[in-house]
């Protein structure tokens, strides 16, 4: 039995005529101490997968299994980093990791609590700006804070949900490196969420695109394999891997173009028939100002 | 030579900056300037730039702007007003020149310029109203002051008075009567215990609006903030409640007046009359209340309703209870709004208290000014002039402090 199970998994939003299957038939097996990207467009359902995983959301059909037990709920054993960091901004960098410390280890001694913030602060090299308030952090600090506040809880399963697509490419690289070095360190189970094919290609293990719904399933993986620590220069180099990515690009395109087409039969061809104006005659001045012509808008 | 000789100093200076980091400046002006601006007191942020050095002429020039402008608008203010003063005249009343105003409230004439109120000349005096130190015991300042002599005044005599009845006691304990000395020092004591009734002053007055306005504010709080939360929190109990705040949120303070009325005379029982806890403070309370609730009530709404939802998914994540929801997550999210409502509300409280005052007589500003309405003395609406400028110098200090208190509360917004 596999670490993380997702057994055809289905989940929808709303109801009656307004509903929409977001997630259909997904079926997923995580061993422990895997690194996963799922890869897909935005708006396809990578974040609702996320939240299934992570127990904000039940699924409609199917069963969500961590590490032997069905996932019923939020946990602190499933350490959610948001998108957007979600950091508390009344807070600075020490309580907004300790919120969650006091939660998850309520009995220790503050001493141990306080060791435990400062660990996790330290593994994302924050602990300079330990009294700033997430106002004060750029945008890569705040991340390293989101992450330092999910790695205070140990969890066993990270779960990334785009932890860096709100980032400058420069400071993406270094996290990057960064969440590989922890989990290195840690062994923990990753699961990621990117919109970008090198980004999952360079830290995963395996790649899971998922398809344009709704509803989204999960295209065919993927399996980098490259030798770890991986060096960007050289595995582009690679021709192996190379296929890969065109095996990646090639599906998204796929879906894209499956997209259009499924758009293109949806239209209804209406008869050609044009309404009749029946709005009454429209003044072609208003308090006394004539309508510039078009040509003078565009141009002033 | 002369090129080895600068070589070295270039070196050695590098190497004392490497050594000794940067002198950190003892008093960083831009600091103390975004502080002062932060507590609302930014009029005075250019001069601490000043004290820095921080660009002089600049400052100087703000400084400069920043107090003359003002000061001539309200040069220009007090112009139009006596011109004003002289126009709006009747038989009966007038408008109060600035100059009646000013006598009104010190008690005394500006020299060099005509007495203002010719009735209160006293002629063939030397100084006028020597009595009272020099101030007409009909203006603001010399009524306190009349009263500060006359307790004085008071307690001299009572003194005198418990100290002849203990001489007596004295004497007739000498003489072996017993019985009558104790009667004699029973009546010391009960001269003793005696008090002033002292006449409410215009800063007594103040105080006990003060007090009024804090009572009701504080009683409007308590009330509005958790019913804000509730509403905040389910849509069901805010669509319960929504009507009744929509309904009554419009009423005027006078309306509510009789309301309050009622009810506190029904729960409070008449307190003796030295308390300062009377019936009728409560009673201005209570509708001060009932109007500043509002404010404070939707705005917590609108706040705890407005909670960022991830902020609230991270609660989710963590397993909080309901309690640490609300207190870790909700209300330190929801507190600049709260504080929004809070500062509209002091001032709509501030601005009910007169009317709810004078209909109430409790004695604070609105009874003052309802005193001075009724006595048709030649100067009270000058003193009523007085009381405005009171009135809405207090209101802004309260607003100000507010302000201070909503800006320490406001965290910045995450720019993503």
């Amino acid at each position: 039995m596999a670490f993380i199970e997702l057994n055809d998994v289905s989940v929808g939003f709303g109801s009656g005529t307004a509903r929409t299957e977001v997630l259909e038939g997904i079926n997923l097996h995580v061993e422990e101490g895997e690194f996963v990207a799922f890869l897909g467009y935005s708006g396809v359902g990578k974040s609702t997968l996320m939240n299934l995983i992570a127990g904000l959301l039940k699924p409609d059909k199917g069963e969500v299994i961590v590490d032997g037990k069905k996932v019923d709920g939020p946990s602190p054993d499933r350490g959610l980093v948001f998108q957007n960091y979600s950091l508390l901004p009344w807070l600075n960098v020490h309580h907004n990791v300790g919120v969650a410390v006091n939660e998850v280890y309520k009995s220790e001694k503050s001493s141990k609590k306080k060791d435990r913030i400062l660990e996790a602060v330290g593994k994302v090299n924050l602990t300079d700006a330990l009294h700033k308030k997430p106002g004060e952090l750029s945008g890569g600090m705040r991340q390293r804070n989101s992450v330092a506040r999910t790695l205070s809880m140990n969890p066993k399963v990270l779960l990334l949900d785009e932890p860096l697509s709100a980032l400058d490419a420069l400071t993406r690289s270094v996290i990057q490196d960064q969440i590989l070095g922890i989990w290195e360190a840690t062994g923990q189970t990753i699961l990621l969420i990117t919109n970008d094919v090198d980004e999952g290609l360079y830290m995963a293990d395996r790649i899971i695109p998922l398809s344009i719904g709704p509803p989204a399933t999960c295209g065919p993986e993927v399996v980098v394999g490259a030798d770890r620590p991986r060096d960007k220069k050289e595995i582009n180099a690679d021709p192996d891997f190379q296929a890969k990515r065109n095996t990646v690009i090639k599906f998204l395109l796929n879906e894209k173009e499956k997209e259009r087409s499924r758009q293109d039969q949806e239209v209804i061809n209406l008869p050609n028939i044009r309404p009749m104006d029946i709005s009454r005659h429209k003044p072609s001045w208003f308090l006394g100002l004539r309508p510039k012509p078009k040509k003078e808008l565009a141009a002033s | 030579m002369s090129e080895a000789v600068t070589d070295t100093t270039t070196a050695s200076g590098l190497a004392d900056g490497k050594k000794s980091k940067p002198k950190k400046n003892f008093y960083n002006p831009n600091k103390v300037a975004h502080t002062l601006e932060k507590l609302g007191l930014g009029y005075f942020s250019p001069i601490a730039r000043l004290i820095g050095r921080d660009e002089p002429a600049k400052q100087v020039k703000e400084i400069a702007t920043n107090t003359f402008l003002p000061i001539i608008a309200f040069g220009f203010f007090v112009f139009a007003w006596a011109w004003l003063s002289n126009i709006v005249k009747t038989d009966s009343v007038q408008i109060p020149s600035p100059h009646q105003t000013w006598y009104a409230w010190a008690g005394q004439p500006l020299l060099g310029i005509e007495h203002p109120f010719p009735d209160r000349i006293q002629s063939g005096v030397e100084v006028p109203f020597a009595e009272n130190a020099g101030r007409d015991p009909k203006s603001i300042l010399g009524f306190a002051t009349a009263e500060d002599i006359a307790e004085l005044d008071y307690y001299k005599a009572q003194e005198e008075r418990v100290e002849k009845f203990m001489d007596r006691s004295r004497e007739a304990a000498a003489e072996g009567d017993a019985e009558k000395a104790a009667k004699y020092e029973a009546n010391a004591e009960k001269f003793a215990e005696k008090v002033y009734m002292k006449n409410k002053t215009f800063f007594d007055q103040i105080w006990i609006s003060l007090l009024t306005v804090a009572i009701g504010f504080f009683a409007a709080l308590i009330v509005a903030i958790p019913v804000g939360i509730l509403c905040g929190i389910s849509p069901k109990f805010n669509i319960a409640i929504n009507p009744l705040v929509q309904l009554f949120k419009p009423v005027s303070p006078l309306a509510w007046f009789p309301i309050v009325f009622v009810m506190t005379t029904w729960g409070i029982d008449t307190p003796e009359q030295t308390s300062i806890w009377q019936r009728a403070l409560f009673t201005s309370a209570g509708v001060v209340m009932l109007c500043s609730l509002w404010p404070t009530l939707i705005n917590t709404a609108v706040g705890v309703a407005s909670v960022d939802k991830d902020h609230l998914n991270v609660a989710k994540v963590l397993k909080l209870n309901w309690w640490k929801r609300i207190w870790k997550i909700v209300l330190p999210a929801s507190l600049p709004l709260i504080f929004t409502g809070l500062r509209l509300s002091i001032g709509v409280g501030w601005m009910v208290l007169v009317a709810a005052d004078m209909m109430a007589q409790n004695q604070g500003l609105g009874k003052f000014v309802w005193d001075m309405y009724q006595n048709g003395d030649t100067m009270s609406t000058a003193q009523i002039i007085v009381a405005v400028f009171f009135i809405g110098g207090i209101g802004f200090l309260l607003d100000r402090i507010m302000l201070v208190l909503q800006r320490l509360v406001t965290f910045e917004e995450q720019t993503i």
